[in-house]
């Protein structure tokens, strides 16, 4: 039957993929498959038994009638191998999306596969709603929309409001770019999707735009799809050998090899390794071309987690099945073990040496061999306890070519072997980049069926997205895809044992935030009213210095709002003020707030950085694993870093700091570039106080117009540079403490006092109303703030707690009352 | 209608079964050949047939006749359980093969009538009534 849909593309449900679909879904039930087995044994052992025994001619008549339905029954399935699962249309896909751009009516039913054919109905030509719903029941539509994280219910109601010609258009598009024989379902989904806005409006409502779609698509087609076919008995692929028993036996022994090697091509063989280099089969071709060649060595050079590894195995499992050149065909790769090698080899000089030679030893007199040495480094560099320089046992075997040699390691490392050694002579140099989104992306898919496998859950789209997306931001000293893989594996760990069944992306966040201690979760519920009242929250902390917190608070909620540049630093201030008004306190509340706790905080002294050399206390020495400053951000990049009296730094060391607060970024002592654009960078200096206290004994408090004042007297002095000040995202003053302030922090240090004694002591304090207000006045000072208050809490309230803890001369249920009595003056 | 999809099935049956088919076969016999032939290293087995076993030979260290005599006794023996072996894995690929070739007969002669012998058996067991 032949219906006419538009002006170009018509539909020919007579032709004859209709009529295998339906006889592949026959063919394909279960219970026809599983009765085969059983049918087969009952007439084979009615035969043989034939022979022995006499039947009576009903038996015959049975035996004979299942003999042809055994026959019948392999014919119909060899049939079916043959020729349903085979099924190759006359006409190309190509042609025919000429031929409807050249404006010609052209029959597309033909191209149509089995999944299609099976739930297409004339009906559907002039009803491309239902045609959609029909096709999102097929199996590779349903894989789309299960990845998605979208029900089908989601979809009643929603009109794709598209003509049937403009989707086969577009299928036959998408059909072709993959080079496909056939148009598939989700072919025609993309079909749908490419020519339909509601449809787009739909899914970007649900947050997946245009790239995301095509990705799932994308995963459908190479990998789900993959997965799904059997190997047709006519692919080649079916019958690919390893190599065989006499090629094993035209190979040595390899006795010390196998002791510290393991054989990647058997991990290979038995499927025991798990990896994906989807995307990147260019490297390895890459990989074949250099190692075909003579007397040739290859050098991986790229950062930890890029990939060589995975890289190799690949290489590796195409060496096992014969997919290369001849000269590299059935070769054994093994992977040197350089931890075994290097341990317990300390006690005697050479020994390392020594065991490396035998291996490479054997590695010749075997024949056919490629030995791979991860972390190749450790032979070559002699850096640090335990390594070696085994470079000059290697050079000789390298010149002879009775081996061929995979070495990987870091850019950095293969630097400084190059710098060390002739060595880099010997080998063949190719860099492995970092993946990039895409790449990533291609990778967690393939690998997202195995997690599925291990840890019985599914892996949507979103939280392949989440993973590369806060992978990227929240784990920036690692590189993709190994970073994305271990942040997607960790969290399937942590949903499993939640008892979850679907990852979300939420979980990926929680993931991440326990690693980092960074909230990562959008604001949500106590944290949003925390961050909308912030201010509240500092206060706790700090008494007074309103414009402070405020400046601070504005600052986060960009931040946690995802309004941060990601170029520069979270923040940064400039804190002016007397000494002991709030600086450091405000600043350690707001690392606990933002970071997760105080010690999240690099504090540096500046007073130590008057002189230019003392540069290299911060960025590290040539023999130093990094400097003051560069390593504990290596180490924790979301961190507060507060520099103390920073008017006393020297000025190459401000020149330093200007690169920071304007590019996020510097380079340490081993030319690694030390990422701040996650941290909060708070400088604080006394400069200006006098003019402060001046102003604030007037009875005036800071404000903006002030805050000019004193940043151009500043300026004139010299004390900072224009372009110094100018990098700061605020300059806040902090006014001296009044006498009323400094009886709200003794109260809060009295709190404090009181919860440690109940905490460590078990015992209560009481402090009357009377001895706060005599204290608070003891402790007023507006030279040295609240530091003066603290140093009379100690000399008074303190001391007179550990006499009677210490006199022991009352019961511990009776609280220690301070009145104003036992303050001596 | 069911009647025309029935003669439909049969004709395209036995279309493929005479016309693409044979073509099908040899390929599929090709491949299966290729890695049996493969599995077994026949080209590898006569290229070494007389190499020293695994590769293990001596070397005379100090060059003194006795020295050369006993390397070269050692690489003999070395050569002959070599041969030994690959004599014994060639002559199970020949049966293998041969065995094959015998299989590959029986189903070409068979090719003929086989989508008939479905019928022929039932035809045939109507004489047992």
């Amino acid at each position: 039957m032949s219906s006419q849909i538009g002006t170009k593309v018509t539909v020919n449900t007579s032709n004859i993929n209709f009529f295998l679909a339906k006889l592949d879904r026959i063919l394909n039930l279960k219970i026809l498959n599983a009765l085969a087995f059983p049918l087969t044994l009952v007439t084979l052992i009615t035969f043989l038994t034939s022979f022995f025994l006499h039947f009576s001619p009903t038996i015959y008549f049975a035996l004979f009638n299942l003999m042809a339905l055994n026959l019948f029954f392999v014919n119909a399935k060899l049939y079916h191998i043959f020729k349903i699962k085979n099924y190759v249309p006359v006409v190309s896909i190509n042609n025919t999306l000429s031929n409807i751009q050249s404006g010609n009516q052209t029959e597309i039913g033909s191209l149509l596969d089995y999944d299609t054919c099976r739930i297409f109905k004339p009906a559907y030509l002039s009803d491309p709603d239902s045609f959609f719903i029909a096709l999102s029941k097929t199996s590779q539509v349903r894989f789309i929309f299960y990845k998605a994280g979208i029900s089908l219910q989601e979809l009643v109601g929603v009109s794709t409001a598209t003509t049937i010609d403009q989707v086969f258009l577009s299928s036959a598009k998408m059909a072709g770019g993959f080079e496909q024989k056939l148009i598939g379902s989700s072919d025609l989904f993309w079909g749908f999707y490419e020519t339909s806005n509601n449809l787009r409006r739909f899914f970007a409502d649900r947050n997946l735009k245009e790239d995301d779609v095509y990705n799932l698509v994308f995963w459908e087609k190479t990998i789900w799809d993959e997965e799904q076919k059997k190997r047709h008995f006519l692919d080649p692929d079916h019958w690919i050998s390893t190599g065989g028993i006499g090629k094993s036996w035209s190979a040595g022994y390899t006795q010390n090899l196998d002791i510290y090697a393991k054989d990647m091509t058997e991990i290979i063989a038995k499927g025991l390794a798990r990896y994906s280099v989807i995307s990147r089969m260019e490297l390895v071709d890459t990989m074949q071309t250099i190692l075909t060649k003579n007397h040739s060595h290859l050098i991986m050079v790229g950062e930890a987690g890029v990939g060589k590894k995975s890289l190799v195995r690949e290489f590796a499992k195409q060496v096992l099945y014969g997919k290369v050149m001849p000269s590299l065909r059935y070769r054994r790769i093994l992977e040197l073990e350089t931890g075994a090698l290097l341990a317990g080899a300390s006690q005697k000089e050479g020994e390392v040496e020594l065991r490396f030679k035998s291996i490479l030893d054997d590695a010749c007199r075997a024949g056919n061999i490629i030995l791979f040495i991860d972390d190749i480094d450790a032979l070559l560099l002699e850096e640090g306890q335990g390594s070696v320089n085994a470079a000059q046992v290697l050079i000789p075997y390298l010149e002879s070519g009775a081996l061929q040699l995979i070495g990987a390691t870091t850019p950095e490392k293969w630097h400084k072997i190059c710098a060390n050694s002739k060595i880099n002579n010997y080998f063949n140099k190719l860099v492995i980049p970092e993946g990039d989104e895409n790449v990533t992306l291609r990778i967690l898919q393939d690998l997202s069926f195995q997690f599925e496998y291990k840890y019985k859950i599914t892996v949507t789209y979103q939280s392949l997205k989440e993973a590369y997306r806060d992978a990227k931001k929240y784990i920036p000293y690692k590189a993709f895809p190994a970073k994305a893989i271990d942040l997607l594996e960790e969290s399937c760990i942590k949903a499993q044992n939640m008892g979850l069944k679907v990852l979300s992306p939420e979980i990926i966040q929680k993931t991440i935030s326990q690693n980092t201690n960074i909230p990562v979760q959008e604001a949500s519920g106590n944290e949003k009213d925390v961050l909308l009242n912030l201010e509240n929250f500092l206060h706790q902390r700090v008494v007074g210095q309103d414009d402070a917190v405020k400046a601070v608070a504005n600052a986060m909620r960009r931040a946690r709002a995802g309004l941060e540049s990601g170029k520069r630093p979270v923040a940064s201030f400039l804190f002016l003020g007397p000494t002991g008004v709030g600086k450091t306190e405000l600043s350690k509340a707001l690392a606990e707030s933002y970071f997760g706790s105080e010690q999240n905080m690099v504090r540096l002294d500046m007073s130590e950085y008057q002189n230019d050399d003392a540069i290299y206390k911060l960025l590290g020495n040539d023999n130093d694993a990094g400097g003051y400053l560069t390593k504990p951000i290596r180490e924790k990049p979301f961190s507060l870093v507060l520099l103390d009296e920073i008017e006393k730094a020297s000025p190459d060391i401000l020149n330093l700091f200007l690169q920071i607060l304007d590019d996020g970024r510097i380079t340490d002592n081993l030319e690694r570039t030390i990422d701040f654009t996650h941290t909060i960078i708070i400088a604080t200096s006394n400069a200006g106080s006098e003019i402060i206290r001046e102003r604030a004994a007037e009875g005036n408090s800071s404000n903006k117009e002030f805050a000019k004042i004193l940043l151009d007297k500043l300026l004139r002095d010299g004390i900072f540079r224009p372009e110094f000040v100018n990098r700061f995202d605020s300059m806040i003053t902090f006014d001296p403490l009044s006498e009323f302030q400094i009886r709200e922090i003794a109260e809060l240090m009295i709190k404090e006092i009181q919860k440690k004694l109940l905490t460590e002591r078990d015992r209560k304090l009481e402090v009357t109303s009377q001895a706060v207000t005599k204290l608070a006045s003891l402790g007023f000072n507006p030279q040295f703030g609240a530091r003066e208050m603290r140093r009379v809490m100690q000399e008074q309230l303190e001391n007179f707690i550990a006499k009677k803890v210490l006199g022991d001369e009352e019961d511990k249920d009776t609280p220690i009352v301070f009145d104003v009595g036992d303050i001596e003056e | 209608m069911e009647g025309l999809l029935t003669k439909t099935v049969i004709l395209s049956f036995l279309v493929w079964w005479y016309i693409e088919f044979p073509k099908q076969f040899f390929t599929l016999s090709r491949l299966i050949l290729r890695n049996i032939l493969a599995n077994f290293s026949l080209g590898q087995i006569m290229r070494t047939l007389f190499s020293p076993w695994r590769r293990i030979e001596a070397q005379s260290a100090s060059g003194t006749p006795k020295d050369r005599w006993d390397a070269f006794t050692f690489n003999a023996i070395s050569r002959l359980v070599g041969f030994m072996m690959r004599i014994g894995l060639l002559i199970a690929a020949l049966i293998v093969v041969f065995g094959f070739l015998v299989l590959w007969l029986i189903a070409v002669c068979l090719w003929v009538i086989f989508p008939f012998l479905p019928l022929i058996l039932s035809l045939y067991s109507l004489r047992f009534l």
